[in-house]
């Protein structure tokens, strides 16, 4: 007997190896979803009864394990499940759309004034959803002290999301907002810590967090950050990072482009390379890697060969979503 | 009297051992492709459990789960080799962490008793 999933109306029978989502899919059940691998959390729903498979909580914090959330893409039950979606209150919360400014030709600023007392920490990813109901993970890239909610989205050209933002978003608009989540964050107990910030493209955005957020708390250590990306364009910020580091010593800040003619600000070359050539002092440091999600994993690979702790290694990779434009 | 596991140092034993542990697996070639597994996380927390029975500890796995686990890299062509580099490196991670040859002949037999759940033999 294969296990039964209830949702709503439907009693749908779980195909072998199938997943929640794509049981509700193949029965042209409409649930939103993104990264399709258990990471963005776009697809969480809420289990009313039934055993919920450990992997399908993978990552969601405590309180929210207790209530029955859980990702519907990577959920496999063993047993019957009975499912319904997210509605409840007190986890979404909404924000309206304060400012939206281009930071470069295809990366948005999109500043957010959450309407409920929003926590988070610098660096984490929130969960935005628009009045059509499409999700997406974007990382913070303000401190909790700001007013506002901060982000640095790369639209798409076939993107769901990036288009509404394009064509259709403006100020005053509300947008859902869940919890923030992820491990790319400043401890604030390790000042002397040498941390490494290393982001490609709009990876840049939490890192810009955690950077100034380190500073805010005296950090003393070393931080050197590194930003790459495919073209100028998406070396955005400079001018504001440059600021911010120039009267701090301790603090180092290289760009980096694969392609093109070095300039005294930027470096030509492979990331990577570049990175693991001049590490110093491996086995204390802490790195945060953010963005293109090849790179991130082969980095993150290279830098634990190279004496970085695992557990001082810390990865957001930005997963693309499956869905986009017909 | 102290079990084995708690001779050798319990949890803090297993975290200290498995990044170098890890490492070995990454940077041998015989070894490295079963090893290479994008998600880091989830690579590393499956050789803590590996290490955790090795070491004697608490263990969730039955000889039917080595099979399922193993199955896959068995097709693949996991085969005594394989097995056999595993458990040399284990007993040089230990080396590195200065436990004494007794104590690394006891995680290596562990680790043997497990050879044909692994290779589903």
């Amino acid at each position: 007997m294969p296990p039964f999933l209830r949702y709503k109306d439907h009693t749908i029978a779980l195909e072998e190896k199938e997943s929640v989502l794509h049981a509700l899919q193949r029965k042209d059940i409409h649930v939103s979803f993104s990264c399709g691998v258990g990471v963005c959390q776009s697809c969480m729903m809420q289990c009313t009864q039934g055993e919920i498979p450990r992997r399908a909580q993978s990552g969601l914090k405590e309180n929210l394990k207790k209530q029955g959330y859980f990702l519907s893409c990577v959920c496999y039950p063993e047993g019957d499940l009975s499912i319904c979606d997210l509605n409840d209150p007190s986890l979404h919360t909404e924000a309206v759309i304060e400012e939206m400014t281009m930071l470069s030709a295809s990366i948005l600023l999109l500043r957010l004034r959450p309407l409920q007392p929003f926590s988070y920490r610098a660096g984490q990813f929130a969960n935005l959803g628009n009045p059509q109901g499409i999700q997406r993970s974007y990382s913070l890239a303000s401190l909790p002290s700001d007013p506002l909610l901060e982000f640095h989205i790369r639209l798409q050209p076939q993107g769901l999301m990036s288009r509404w933002l394009r064509e259709e978003a403006n100020l005053g608009m509300t947008l859902s907002l869940r919890n923030a989540t992820g491990e790319c964050f400043y401890a604030e107990d390790e000042p002397d810590r040498d941390l490494l910030l290393v982001g490609t493209g709009t990876g840049l955005a939490p890192l810009w967090g955690i950077l100034r957020d380190a500073i805010a708390h005296e950090h003393k250590g070393k931080i050197d950050l590194f930003h790459g990306a495919l073209d100028l364009d998406g070396l955005y910020l400079a001018k504001e990072i440059q600021e911010i580091v120039k009267d701090r010593p301790n603090i180092s800040y290289t760009r980096c482009l694969l392609q093109g003619t070095p300039t005294p600000n930027t470096l030509i070359g492979d990331l990577q390379d570049l990175i693991c050539n001049q590490l110093s002092a491996p086995k204390e440091k802490r790195a945060f890697l953010c963005g293109d999600p090849k790179l991130v994993q082969s980095l993150r690979k290279r830098l634990f060969l190279k004496g970085l702790s695992h557990q001082n290694i810390h990865v957001d990779p930005f997963i693309p979503s499956t869905q986009s434009t017909p | 009297m102290a079990s084995l596991y708690e001779e050798l140092g319990g949890a803090a034993a297993v975290d200290a051992a498995v990044d170098i542990f890890y490492r070995k697996m990454l940077s041998d070639d015989r070894v490295s492709s079963f090893f290479d597994e994008t998600d880091m996380d989830r690579q590393i927390a499956k050789q803590k459990s590996f290490l955790t029975m090795a070491f004697g500890g608490p263990n969730h796995y039955t000889g039917r789960d080595m099979r399922e686990a193993h199955k896959h890299l068995v097709a693949r062509g996991l085969d005594d080799l394989h097995v056999t580099v595993v458990i040399q490196h284990l007993g040089d991670t230990l080396r590195e962490l200065g436990v004494t040859e007794d104590k690394i002949a006891k995680v290596a037999a562990i680790a043997e008793s497990v050879r044909n759940d692994v290779l589903n033999r």
